[in-house]
């Protein structure tokens, strides 16, 4: 016996019922007046829903949406060179000073530093901010504005960078006075 | 493109394989011709704020523009997956600072015509609370099935008809009382 509450579920979605569920549920409501009650609210509810109108977007939204997102592609590509510009400096004195005291064993160590961090920045942008898995996994939703959670995993990022820096820098110096 | 289409009988229905993708750029501009009023009424019932959801349509096409330039398709159910994410937010926050939600200005001209001929149905529906509001609009509105709503809620098809049920319950309730 099926209870009241699975043919208000039932009828909830009638275009979804199969042939033998739409004979049970018709048959159901022709003897329970409680059900043929709720079913005539879910139908007044639907036709009271499907009449309301639907607004329209402001004209300029549309263009605005499109200028942003031209805005997005040249702000990210005018940010990628200077975030580079202000690497490069900082990375070129280390690798120079390394070089200098620990000789090529130390640049090569930098090198393969500097190929595999960008790797992982490489992988880790790729997976930010979108969803590779359609359509079933739920995005998470969070209350932090994306702003600050990006910020977070940037400085996150840097901090851990900067820890396998100079982990990186003590194994060359060590491997390098042992080859000496 | 006619906006009140049904949404899944639209090209976004289903996963379009990469090689039917075309340009970031050209993909979005379709994306907005198919869905950017349905989104933007979505939203606007969800948040029950014109500027509000105006801002939440933009970020969720943005947010689209990023994910295929990274070479990733999308399709309905993900961009309302989107939007209504944004919106959960943007409620979570107003709910945390004790700011109400405006509910639309009725003074401001509906350039649609129809929105404020059905004041009732559309104060009722923003007297519920945002769960039941979005279930009942995605059925009953938008015209989705429980399987394509619980693949944007991330949720079972089951349980997106109970949580239906109830909401029918409620809307009556509220709207009995209004009259």
């Amino acid at each position: 016996m099926i209870a009241h509450a699975q043919f208000r579920r039932m009828m909830a979605c009638p275009t979804e019922l199969s042939l033998t569920e739409q004979v049970r549920l018709n048959r159901h409501l022709d003897s329970c007046l409680d059900c043929r009650s709720a079913a005539a609210l879910m139908t007044e509810n639907r036709s009271q829903l499907r009449s309301l109108g639907r607004l329209r977007p402001p004209p300029e939204h549309r263009e605005a949406i499109l200028a942003a997102a031209d805005r997005s592609q040249e702000v990210a590509s005018q940010l990628l060179p200077i975030v580079f510009a202000f690497l490069i400096v900082p990375l070129s004195l280390v690798s120079i000073a390394l070089v200098m005291n620990y000789g090529w064993t130390a640049l090569a160590g930098i090198i393969a530093f500097i190929v595999l961090f960008g790797a992982a920045t490489v992988w880790h942008a790729s997976r930010i901010g979108g969803i590779s898995e359609l359509p079933l996994r739920p995005e998470r939703s969070s209350a932090v504005p994306a702003l600050i959670r990006t910020l977070a995993v940037d400085v996150g990022g840097m901090i851990g960078g900067i820890v396998v820096l100079v982990g990186a820098v003590a194994l060359v110096s060590l491997l390098a006075r042992a080859v000496r | 493109v006619d906006p009140n289409q049904g949404l899944a009988d639209g090209a976004y229905s289903s996963v379009r394989p990469q090689s039917e993708v075309a340009d970031p750029a050209s993909e979005l501009t379709s994306l907005l011709d198919h869905y950017h009023q349905a989104v933007f009424n979505f939203l606007t019932v969800l948040l029950g704020n014109r500027d509000a959801a105006r801002d939440c349509t933009q970020d969720t096409f943005l947010r689209t523009y990023e994910n295929l330039r990274k070479g990733k398709p999308v399709n309905v159910y993900w961009l309302y997956r989107v939007a209504r994410n944004r919106a959960t937010d943007i409620l979570r926050l107003n709910r945390r600072e004790h700011l109400t939600v405006e509910r639309l200005d009725e003074s401001q001209p509906d350039s649609a015509g129809s929105w404020f001929q059905s004041d009732r149905v559309r104060d009722t529906l923003l007297k519920l609370s945002p769960p039941d509001r979005e279930v009942l609009y995605l059925a009953e509105v938008d015209g989705l099935t429980s399987l394509e709503i619980g693949r944007m809620l991330g949720i079972r098809p089951g349980t997106v008809r109970m949580r239906l049920t109830r909401a029918h319950v409620r809307f009556r309730k509220s709207y009995a009382e209004q009259s």
